[in-house]
């Protein structure tokens, strides 16, 4: 059954101001960058094994695996490159949108 | 050790204010949510390097403090570029100092190196969100710098004027930090 307009209007709650897209995703890659370095720092942090090492378990770039780390990421990580450092790693992934 | 907080009901008022203002004040609100939202992840960001990085966590947020650790000669590298994002705006050549009396809660404490001081954003952030500045407030007693405004360059220096004001009212405090 569809939505009434009430209805879509409580669940999308929009801004009083329509956002500027090219804001929100110069804000979106900037809080991305952030949390992906930290994530992936956080991740290596404890590992004991060298960048090759890694790139040998996840088969992922060990430079692509250091820029993000590093917040340098300009592509954009994806979700499945970040789940191959942590079940590279022996960890899981955990994704939250609040 | 420095914490880096945002006064959340500060920055909501200052967007109600530019609500009440219209179609423009409206999007200068959208633009502070969004400002918000970035400076929220990087203090996040800044608290989490600060708790492991043991050693090289910043003592305090004093003017002399930050100016060698992010910009003397060996102090950018010394302390993670990266790890001050958070911080790199800040006009410490701007920086006004406080009363010598402040309150903060319920106690009056010793304004000795606090200060307020305007903030830029990064350069790509700067570029879409044209002239927008935020207000930063040190205060030394907690080691804590709080961003309590985000507005326009345009009013940026009403923001500061007002800013003073409040902060000679040692009442105010508890309010503008909370």
């Amino acid at each position: 059954m569809p939505l009434a307009d009430a209805e879509i209007g409580d669940a999308l709650a929009p801004p009083a101001a329509l956002p500027n897209v090219d804001k929100l995703r110069a804000i979106a890659r900037d809080i991305a960058q952030t949390e992906v370095a930290d994530a992936v720092r956080e991740a290596l942090a404890d590992y004991d094994g060298s960048l090759r090492d890694l790139q040998r378990a996840s088969g992922l770039d060990p430079s692509f695996v250091s820029k993000l780390a590093r917040g340098y990421n300009p592509q954009g990580a994806t979700v499945a490159s970040l789940a191959q450092i942590a079940l590279a790693l022996g960890k899981s992934l955990h994704i939250s949108i609040e | 050790m420095l914490a880096f907080r945002i006064s959340l009901g500060h920055i909501a008022r200052c967007q109600d204010a530019y609500l009440a203002k219209g179609a423009r004040g409206a999007e200068i609100a959208e633009d502070i949510r969004l400002m918000t939202l970035k400076f929220e992840s990087q203090g996040r960001s800044f608290a989490r390097r600060q708790a492991r990085g043991a050693g090289s966590a910043l003592p305090d947020g004093r003017v002399d403090t930050l100016r060698q650790a992010l910009f003397d000669a060996g102090g950018r590298f010394g302390w993670p570029w990266g790890a001050a994002d958070c911080l790199a705006g800040l006009r410490l050549d701007m920086a006004t100092p406080l009363p010598a009396q402040i309150r903060i809660g319920m106690r009056a404490e010793s304004g000795a190196d606090c200060y307020c001081v305007p903030m830029t954003m990064g350069p790509e952030i700067a570029r879409e969100f044209g002239k927008m500045i935020a207000l930063a407030v040190y205060l030394h007693p907690t080691r804590t710098l709080w961003i309590v405004s985000i507005g326009p360059e345009s009013d940026g220096v009403e923001a500061m004027t007002r800013l003073r004001r409040t902060s000679g009212r040692l009442a105010d405090w508890p309010e503008l930090v909370g």
